[in-house]
């Protein structure tokens, strides 16, 4: 019996140190991707995000009208899904408009806060798109970028989030 | 011989045949003169007829409305597709229904059990194409289930259906036309247009002298003109340059155009222009002009995809657009459209296995889809914010394609809520009746999505008919109660000695004087009572004027502008007292702005009303972009959001719950002295109405705004929702909530006998507790801060 407790104890070590590596990457916190949130919310809210994902796909494939289209049609059936205003806002730091992709992060911030969904996992894409788009606007965005890098050193490394790596 | 001898010798001989040849001479003289000067004439005219020819066709040939869109419907799980009426949608789509789910074509549908199968037209956009695609949506009760494409069956997350056409600017002559070129036209088109309008086209000069004979004889053969002998040339000219008048001088003038025409340009450009030109119907009061068009009129599909039946329609329809309309004579439309297809399979035009299948196609039109005129001064709206950049003639002649942030469904909704609102109050107060519709009792009423600003809905007086004046952005009245929450949030903001008030504070609503330069202004309330000290929640949400005017003094006039300002008013706002009362002038449209800035949780959006201007060419003219400013910190806005979903569960606009409508909303009455002007602002956390009700030229109503603005609001929300407000009000992090005493504002301990739940930014909690003295001997030091954590820490702990 004790020996069996043994083994499930250390299955349970085993487990957690699995799931913990699913969060935390080798130097930081395992960035959010939108894919993952496609099933979760209100059925509005999971055709937004579809909607979002499809979006970056487009950027991804070199087609950034079309992914922007795809986020505004992302935000008229679900206006207060943040992570469309999030998708905004890197694909405006992409298309060299810092101040509107400043705004998004604002919108993004707030919304993300009202839903209590400010986690880890969100903030250093909201911390590495501020200091990327301060940058691009010629003003000091280093300390949101250098906090970015910390927590998620595997995607703000090269100061960038790819539409793939938002995906 | 002398030289004088000679030439008189020579006289001599001329003069001998004198009489005779003299007259020949003059003769031959006056007639070559008069061919002289008639070849003159006839070229110059010639010439003058060339000139007009080349300037229509190397110039703008066609003067092209520019179309309005609305923004696209959008398919997904979870939609109620009955409340946003997918039938509808489908049917003013020109979708029509199928017989068989085989073969569906682009544009037809069909219903099945449980299940509709949709063949989406494709969306023709330089920026956001959708190519057209069948599939299945899985129906569960009035929910979409699933959507899957077909005939993989990929699940799809959301599907765009094309947006829909909500208005053109026509010029003078209100031509509807879509422009095509030839590789848009199917080939049987154009066999169909020729083998009964020109059978020898492509081999005359502009002018058919055997189809004249022929049209010659069978006239007399009838003792009247039954049959015409113009070429496709021919009849260009004539719809060109002409008047439809029958005299010979028209049909001389139409002839030599024809033969210039025909020199000047080659077939296929004369084709080009014709398919463009020719005249096939009616619409309301627009004409279908072109092939192109009446392809969607007619059949509610672009022209490559039409039929062989339906091309034959189109040609046969060409003799008398009216009355051979198959709408209104669908048998005499098959017989003539039969008749066509005849001609064709006799000129060899048409194989025979098609001859037949085509004759046997039954007449399928797509529905009649009335325009509503419902969108009429959002049109007006697009127009004058493009008038700016362009000149009126562009929109008017340039085919461009506006794609506006509409929503048709809400637009719809709107206008019918604001006609029945008004008819509605007109009923139980017939003093409001007016016969004059010029001094008709008016309202408007406008719908917004605070966090981008766009908007979806707005309806700017009672009957486009009468008035064009649009009262939503182009009047500007007294806003009376809805601009007392600027008065409240100025002085709920944060500023460095801490707010004026917090949502726990209780303020005076006894007389107050003030001395103006005009006299003393002493502010009343709606009920003529004062109500000594009150809750600054009832102070709202019951609308006390003197209470208002006080907070406005005390938090500061200029600071009350500032707030405004900020939300996105722009009218003048005068720096009196009477201001915190709402005595400024102000546009609906700003009003609903500076709401949408509290529904967004301090974000102020920029209005949109325009996604983008494409050209005929698909280039992107304009495009939008989503623009928005933070202007109060999300707590302030947050409180203010608090206090008006009060005002809307407790308050003066009790009654937006009358009909069960569920969910957050917030919102605001506002009547004005003498109720000249009744408004009513609410908002959810995805939609901002605003109402106004009033005349244009002031007069009372008689009636507060929660009898005549609300109801219209409580309809327009009730069913654009179905009754179901969706998502939650933004709750920022720095916002607490404490329970206090709702007798002293205090924070409630164990002891106290009432409590209640408020919200405090953080730092702003009340720093007396009920009972009074409970916690006195823990107040060791006097700082705030050390305060506020400890009683945020005693919170938890209660």
């Amino acid at each position: 019996m004790r020996r069996g407790g043994a083994l499930g104890g250390r299955l349970l070590a085993a487990l957690l140190v699995v799931s913990c590596a699913g969060l935390r990457g080798p130097g930081g916190t395992q960035p959010l991707h939108l894919s993952e949130l496609t099933g979760e919310g209100d059925p509005i809210r999971r055709a937004s995000l579809r909607l979002c994902v499809n979006g970056l796909d487009a950027d991804e494939a070199g087609r950034p009208q079309t992914a922007r289209s795809l986020y505004e049609r992302a935000i008229q059936i679900d206006p207060t899904n943040p992570y469309a205003y999030l998708a905004l806002a890197r694909h405006e730091v992409e298309r060299g408009d810092p101040e509107r992709a400043l705004e998004y992060v604002a919108q993004a911030e707030t919304l993300l806060a009202s839903e209590e969904a400010l986690s880890p996992r969100v903030e250093p894409h909201l911390d590495g798109l501020r200091g990327a788009a301060l940058e691009a606007s010629g003003r000091d965005g280093s300390e949101p970028l250098a906090h970015a890098r910390r927590a998620s050193p595997q995607v703000w490394d090269d100061g960038r989030l790819s539409a793939g790596e938002l995906r | 011989m002398t030289r004088s001898s000679r030439g008189s010798t020579r006289a001599r001989r001329r003069r001998a045949p004198r009489g005779a040849s003299r007259q020949v001479r003059f003769t031959a003289l006056l007639v070559l003169g008069v061919a002289f000067v008639a070849g003159w004439g006839a070229a110059a005219w010639l010439v003058s007829l060339d000139r007009v020819v080349r300037a229509r066709f190397e110039g703008q040939r066609f003067r092209v409305p520019s179309r309005v869109y609305s923004a696209p419907s959008i398919l997904y799980p979870g939609l109620d597709w009955k409340l946003m009426d997918l039938e509808g949608t489908l049917r003013r789509l020109g979708y029509r229904a199928a017989r068989s789910s085989r073969d569906l074509e682009p544009g037809q549908y069909i219903w099945g059990d449980s299940r509709l199968r949709i063949y989406v037209h494709a969306f023709e956009h330089p920026s956001r194409p959708e190519p057209a695609r069948d599939v299945v949506v899985r129906l569960d009760g009035n929910l979409v289930d699933e959507i899957r494409a077909m005939p993989l069956g990929h699940e799809m997350g959301a599907l765009l259906l094309e947006p829909e056409q909500i208005g053109a600017y026509y010029g003078p002559d209100r031509e509807q036309r879509e422009l095509i070129g030839l590789d848009d036209v199917p080939d049987h088109l154009v066999a169909a247009v020729l083998s009964v309008e020109d059978q020898r086209f492509e081999t005359h000069a502009g002018i058919d002298l055997k189809r004249i004979a022929g049209a010659l004889v069978a006239n007399l053969r009838a003792g009247s003109i039954r049959q015409g002998g113009s070429t496709l040339t021919q009849q260009l000219v004539k719809n060109f340059f002409l008047t439809p008048e029958r005299t010979l001088s028209r049909k001389l003038h139409e002839a030599a155009m024809a033969l210039i025409v025909e020199a000047r340009y080659d077939k296929a450009e004369i084709l080009r222009a014709y398919l463009n030109e020719i005249y096939l119907g009616q619409r309301g009061a627009t004409a279908i002009h072109g092939v192109g068009e009446a392809a969607h009129v007619y059949f509610g599909k672009p022209a490559r995809e039409l039929h062989v039946s339906e091309s034959a329609l189109l040609a046969a329809i060409i003799q008398s657009p009216n009355g051979l309309s198959p709408y209104r004579e669908p048998e005499r439309a098959v017989q003539r459209r039969n008749l066509v297809l005849d001609l064709m399979q006799r000129q060899g035009r048409l194989d025979t296995a098609r001859w037949r299948e085509a004759r046997a196609a039954p007449l399928e039109l797509a529905a009649v889809t009335p325009d509503p005129n419902d969108a009429r001064y959002f049109l007006d709206l697009l127009r004058r914010q493009l008038s700016a950049v362009y000149e009126p003639e562009v929109l008017t002649s340039e085919g461009l394609r506006l794609y506006s942030t509409l929503d048709r469904r809400a637009q719809r909704l709107a206008a019918t809520a604001l006609r029945d609102g008004l008819e509605r109050l007109e009923k139980s107060y017939p003093q409001l009746r007016a016969e004059d519709p010029l001094r008709a009792l008016q309202g408007c009423l406008v719908a917004m999505r605070p966090q981008t600003g766009e908007i979806l809905a707005l309806v700017g007086g009672r009957d486009y008919r009468s008035s064009q004046f649009d009262r939503c952005t182009q009047a500007r009245r007294q806003t009376g109660s809805v601009f007392k929450p600027f008065v409240y949030i100025a002085a709920l903001e944060p500023t460095d000695g801490g707010p004026l008030l917090t949502l726990a504070s209780f303020v005076d609503d006894s007389p107050l004087e003030l001395e103006m330069p005009s006299g003393p202004w002493r502010p009343r309330n709606f009920d003529r009572t004062f109500h000594g000290r009150v809750p600054v929640r009832e102070a709202l949400e019951r609308s006390f004027n003197v209470a208002t005017a006080r907070i406005g003094q005390q938090v500061g006039i200029r600071r009350v502008i500032d707030v405004a300002r900020r939300m996105g008013i722009v009218s003048p706002l005068p720096e009196v007292p009477s201001l915190a009362l709402g005595t400024a002038e102000v546009s609906p449209m700003e009003i609903a702005r500076a709401y949408a800035t509290l529904a967004s949780g301090g974000i102020r959006p920029e209005i949109q009303a325009i996604e983008d201007l494409v050209d005929p060419e698909g280039r992107t003219l304009e495009r939008r972009r989503l623009r928005f400013e933070r202007v109060l910190d999300a707590g302030t806005a947050f409180l203010a959001t608090s206090m008006l979903e009060g005002v809307a569960e407790r308050g003066t606009a009790a009654g937006v719950r009358a009909t069960g409508l569920r969910g957050p909303v917030a919102a605001k009455t506002g009547t004005t002295d003498g109720e000249y002007d009744l408004w009513f602002v609410g908002y959810t956390p995805e939609l901002v109405a605003v109402v106004w009700i009033g005349f244009d030229e002031p007069r009372s109503l008689g009636v507060p705004s929660s009898v005549g603005a609300l109801p219209i609001w409580r309809s327009f929300v009730g069913q654009l929702t179905g009754g179901r407000v969706r998502g939650a009000f933004l709750h920022p992090g720095d916002v607490e909530v404490a329970e206090i005493d709702p007798a002293s504002g205090a924070l409630a301990l164990s002891g106290c006998a009432e409590r209640r739940s408020e919200y405090f930014l953080s730092g702003t909690l009340p720093e007396q507790v009920c009972p009074a003295g409970a916690v006195a001997e823990l107040h060791g030091d006097d700082s705030p801060g050390v305060r506020n954590r400890f009683f945020r820490w005693l919170r938890k702990q209660l």
